[in-house]
């Protein structure tokens, strides 16, 4: 009996299996099941109508607007709220409109009011910046219908700010451009009465004003000790340790300070540790009176209540903001879109005490969030699926100036980590966008349905120039001083075509020229880019020897081999090299794999082609290095070359220069950013060093300047750094996707990082969710693309 | 054997805690991930940290642990990974289910249909029927179980459309729609454990059917199925049923990969992120299930010897030993 029982379990188990292989029409709608039919209609909709967008999602803890941190998160909130101002794609499709939305109109200036006012420390000689007063819409409401008003505001920032919660995202309302007055305070109010160590430069505490006392400890006129930050975060560092700039000291120095380190972190400022550290930060061009950033003194910490912060309510729907520094409209109007309300009731419901703190976990399932945007969120799993909905609550339903927009009703995104997986399911329609990666452009890179998207980063071959330290690393045989040689980093540049190298090396780059790249926007009332100015494009003609930009390849195998030569040459005559020695140049990568490998080929075939018939003929070679920690080797003189890149900051470009000029960031071992640039500024020749370009730029007497002379300025600053060779822009990186066949961008074009194609706002779809399932089953499922 | 089982388990407790206690100061001993941060959320997070108590000397923060776990089963609260502020425990409870899901239907897969081939590679010795079996388990042992999940997912999932590329959504597992999207990260998983275990019982049964007591069950007038059902087979799963034991833990932990291929919610790709992401609650969590499915698996094995053959005794005095 058991014998038949074991042989029948078996045999259903087989079946089983089997009738679940059967094939069935798969349809997008099962694995995204059905979105609900919106009750309104935008243009282009019927009620039957549903619009699904099948996405993915790369996970998410919690999309809380105190508490996100990854831009995954940031996104989801991006279909759930309404901004104050938003930034339209404008009816031209090439720039953007600003647009009042949970706003009710744009903001007022109302500085005047609050002038003098001691107790937000407003100057009495203010006239415009520092106070905004806005008035809400009156018909905006959460989803549930509950109507949103200054109050929400005000709880809002109380939370963000709170002492008590030390929510990640507090800073966005006590520094930058958002900083309210007295909202740094508000936040460490919870030390009040304490004695705790403030930074000496935020507390106004001059240098000089130090003096030793009887131990030898430096104090204060008050008679506070001060001590050095060294494994505390230091602002004037940008947030770093002293202890992790530790390497710019000299083992004696080093020694010296950290010998004396307290168990917080600080060591007592005498004349013994301020000596070792300011014989780090001299080479760095600071002064003494610059001391007083990396030092602390003690004081007593005030208490500050929340009455004390830049925060007014006017009246229901009215509020006014004072900032610690003033701030453009502009810049205001793009700031105050980081102010994402929370909902008050549901906020306090779930505040749990973590220990030393308390924390909401509002925003981490859909019955602890509440929407006040175009979508709500009807389900959650966690790393695996989130879905929204139309929020029929929300007020632009109803509102004309959103008519034909969202046309989207239901949104379905999905954790999927394999980027195959991806691909199969976009080709199936259960995707209505995907990724491309390198080994996809072959196939789809002129596809008809493919979107490139510019990103801000450009990569360059970043070069190591410090002789001594190359020399150190030379061994019998090797040659690696010849990179201090200016006419072989030069020769680098010229050996080989980017836009060869792009096609070969990278998915989607674009050959890049010039330091920063067509994503900057240096005007943005009209979105003008910075490499669209005349002295930007001027620079890459002088650097690179053209006449015009469109005739700019960077390629001139001829000059290559004449500056190879010419290199070799004085390298030789000045005994660095003998000739037999072999150029060798380790180029630091993060993990060598096969796009490495191509890369560090593509430039070792290039730079040999170019030595063909000189000195150097057969005699150059680029190892490749697996380096996780590339950046640091290359910042301290342990490698050759890497691949350098910044971006970010698109909307502000001057301050950009900090990476390529400033000590804390420069990572080109040798570059002296203290070297001076002459630039011709309005036909006025003027020379100081690079850093006091950027510091005169950015902080000084152009920050304020015209846009001209600022583009002036900025275009001469990077020709001078080019024509340093010891950075090599190669390309831009740019992604690229593909959207499924329904979909339709708000602009083909890409138009700028504020705006990228439009958004799912401006997103229409030429089938709607029926109409796509019975399309892809035509198809057999099998999309072409 | 009462005695043994207790001394076991204690020993286990006591492996349980020394691992518990390394792994607790190792994860603290990974680079601070605050110190990645710019942009002005370093404060914060330092804030968030020092409330927390994670710069308080690692005893101290041990002891803490421990006062929580033994007075509440506070394992903590999931930081990085996972729901923010979920308690660990309620979170890694609603991450197992899936995991066990299609790792409890490979096995009932796979077991059955590797004994099955097992005895018919065994019975039909070096004849055609065997020679197929063995192509078919060196195949399945030699690769990789993503490689297969790959093709599955490519040949049955995206050409033949068969089945989803993905398993569902939802924790409906005992729906149609659930299955039939498990049916290839089941597939997957389970043809490695299908191949080990046909070659295991066929080893096993191969010998059994040339020993002596099977010459004399057969001198005794069984048929050779007879002979082979009733005496050959049971005694060729002593050494197998540990070994299917083993694959329980197997199956759990080497999940991984098929997880983050068909997209399955399980704990398997949380374990990496929590590593990664310095989740220190739920690192240690997901850990500790590991260890304690390791410890009580080994104990279960021990006494599975002797409850699948009698002769064999466990932790008894010298007078009970063979």
């Amino acid at each position: 009996m058991k014998k038949w029982i074991a042989v029948l379990l078996a045999a259903v188990m087989m079946l089983s299996l089997l009738a679940g292989c059967g094939k069935e029409e798969a349809t997008p709608d099962q694995t995204s099941g059905s979105a609900s039919a919106g009750t309104t209609t935008p243009a282009g909709t019927t009620k039957e109508s549903t619009y699904t967008y099948h996405g993915t999602y790369s996970g998410v803890s919690t999309w809380s607007p105190t508490d996100w941190e990854i831009s995954s998160e940031y996104d989801m909130l991006g279909y759930t709220v309404t901004v104050f101002y938003g930034f339209w794609m404008n009816e031209t499709k090439d720039g953007y409109d600003i647009v009042p939305e949970l706003a009710a109109e744009l903001p007022v200036d109302v500085t005047a009011k609050y002038a003098g006012n001691e107790t937000y420390g407003v100057p009495a000689d203010a006239t415009e910046g520092y106070a905004w007063q806005i008035k809400m819409r009156t018909n905006a409401t959460w989803e549930d219908g509950t109507p949103i008003t200054a109050h929400d505001v005000e709880y809002t920032l109380q939370q963000f700010l709170s002492p008590e919660m030390k929510n990640y995202r507090a800073s966005l309302f006590y520094t930058g451009g958002t900083a309210l007055a007295n909202a740094e305070a508000y936040y460490n109010s919870d030390k009040a009465g304490e004695v705790i160590l403030t930074c000496a430069a935020d507390l106004g505490v001059a240098f000089a004003s130090l003096s030793a006392g009887a131990d030898g400890q430096y104090a204060d006129a008050d008679g506070n000790k001060a001590y050095i930050g060294w494994s505390v975060p230091v602002e004037w560092l940008y947030g770093y340790t002293l202890y992790e700039y530790s390497g710019y000291l000299t083992a004696e120095d080093y020694a010296t300070l950290s010998g004396q380190v307290n168990e917080d972190g600080y060591i007592p400022a005498t004349d013994e540790t301020i000596g070792a550290l300011f014989n780090m930060t001299s080479t760095w061009g600071e002064t003494k009176d610059d001391l007083v950033n990396y030092m602390f003194c003690e004081n007593i910490a005030k208490p500050i209540t929340w009455d004390q912060v830049g925060y007014v309510e006017d009246d229901t729907y009215t509020f006014t903001v004072i900032l610690k520094n003033p701030s453009s409209l502009f810049d205001f109007e793009m700031n105050i879109d980081n102010l994402l309300l929370v909902k008050e009731d549901l906020y306090e419901a779930n505040k749990v005490d973590t220990g030393g703190i308390y924390k909401s976990s509002y925003g981490t399932s859909v019955d602890k969030f509440s929407s006040y945007g175009p979508y709500k969120i009807v389900s959650y799993q966690e790393s695996k699926e989130i879905r929204f909905e139309r929020n029929e609550s929300w007020f632009g339903y109803s509102d004309d100036r959103y008519e034909g927009q969202y046309q989207t009703t239901g949104i379905v995104l999905q954790q999927i980590d394999e980027h195959s997986t991806q691909m199969w399911m976009f080709l199936q329609g259960n995707l209505d966008s995907v990724g491309l990666a390198a080994e996809d452009m072959e196939k789809y890179g002129t596809s008809d349905y493919v979107y490139y998207t510019p990103q801000s980063y450009t990569y360059y071959l970043s070069l190591n120039t410090g002789f001594d330290m190359l020399k150190s690393r030379e061994v019998a045989g090797v040659n690696k001083t010849i990179l201090t040689y200016i006419d072989f980093r030069k020769a680098m540049s010229y050996s080989f075509d980017r836009t060869d190298y792009v096609k070969s090396c990278t998915a989607c780059s674009d050959p890049a020229f010039g330091l920063l790249n067509d994503s900057y926007i240096c005007d943005p009332d009209t979105g003008a880019t910075y490499r669209g100015s005349k002295y930007a494009q001027a620079t890459l003609c002088d650097v690179y020897g053209v006449s015009s930009v469109e005739d700019l390849t960077g390629y001139n195998k001829e000059e290559a081999s004449r500056l190879i030569q010419s290199a070799y040459d004085q390298c030789l005559a000045d005994g660095n090299i003998s000739e037999t020695d072999i150029v060798e140049i380790e180029y630091h990568v993060y993990g060598t794999d096969s796009t490495y490998q191509k890369m560090v080929d593509y430039i070792q075939d290039a730079m040999l082609a170019a030595a063909e018939g000189t000195s150097l003929e057969g005699r150059i070679k680029f190892v490749l290095v697996e380096d996780q920690d590339y950046y640091t080797s290359m910042t301290n003189g342990q490698d050759d070359m890497i691949n350098g890149a910044w971006g970010g900051a698109e909307l502000d470009p001057y301050s950009m220069m900090i990476c390529w000029t400033d000590p804390d960031y420069i990572m080109e071992y040798g570059f002296d950013p203290y070297q001076d640039l002459t630039i011709s500024v309005q036909g006025e020749e003027i020379t100081m060093s690079f850093n006091d370009w950027y510091q005169e730029l950015y902080n000084g007497t152009y920050a304020i300047a015209e846009l001209d002379v600022r583009n002036e300025i900025l275009a001469g600053m990077e020709k001078g750094l080019l024509l340093n060779y010891h950075m090599i822009p190669i390309y831009s990186s740019c992604g690229a996707s593909l959207a499924s066949h329904r979909l339709v961008y708000g602009s083909e074009e890409y138009i700028n990082s504020i705006v990228g194609r439009g958004g799912i706002q401006f997103m229409t779809y030429t089938m709607d969710d029926a109409q796509w399932a019975k399309y892809c089953a035509e198809q057999n499922n099998q999309l072409s693309y | 054997m009462l005695k043994y089982v207790c001394k076991r388990i204690g020993l286990g407790i006591v492996s349980l805690f020394i691992i518990m206690t390394m792994l607790f100061v190792l994860i603290r001993m990974l680079p601070n991930p605050v110190v990645a941060v710019t942009g002005g959320y370093a404060k914060q997070l330092e804030d968030m940290r020092t409330a927390w108590g994670y710069y308080d000397p690692v005893i101290v923060q041990y002891g803490i642990f421990l006062k929580n776990l033994i007075s509440d089963f506070n394992w903590g609260f999931c930081t990085t990974v996972g729901t923010f502020l979920q308690p660990v425990e309620e979170y890694l409870a609603s991450k197992i289910p899936a995991t066990l899901y299609i790792n409890v239907l490979s096995l009932i897969f796979s077991v059955p249909l590797g004994i099955i081939f097992g005895v018919i590679a065994a019975v039909f010795k070096n004849k055609w029927q065997d020679q197929a079996i063995n192509i078919f388990i060196m195949i399945f042992i030699s690769i990789p179980s993503f490689v297969y999940a790959v093709l599955l997912q490519y040949i049955v999932g995206f050409q033949l459309g068969w089945c989803p590329l993905i398993m569902d959504s939802g924790t409906d597992y005992f729906s149609w729609t659930m299955f039939h999207s498990a049916i290839m990260p089941v597939l997957a998983l389970s043809f490695g454990n299908i191949a080990g275990n046909m070659r295991m019982f066929r080893a096993e049964l191969t010998e059994t059917l040339t020993c002596e007591y099977m010459l004399l069950a057969r001198t005794k007038g069984l048929t050779r199925t007879q002979a082979t059902v009733h005496h050959a087979f049971r005694n060729s799963l002593v050494p197998l049923l540990p070994s299917l034991l083993a694959q329980v833990i197997y199956v759990i932990s080497g999940s991984l990969i098929i997880e983050q291929i068909f997209a399955v919610p399980g704990i398997g790709k949380t374990y990496l992120a929590s590593i990664n992401m310095r989740d220190y609650s739920v690192f240690l969590a997901i850990s500790m299930f590991y260890v304690a499915i390791g410890l009580a698996a080994g104990i279960l094995f021990d006494l599975s010897y002797g409850i699948i053959d009698p002769r064999i005794r466990m932790g008894g005095n010298k007078t009970n030993e063979l």
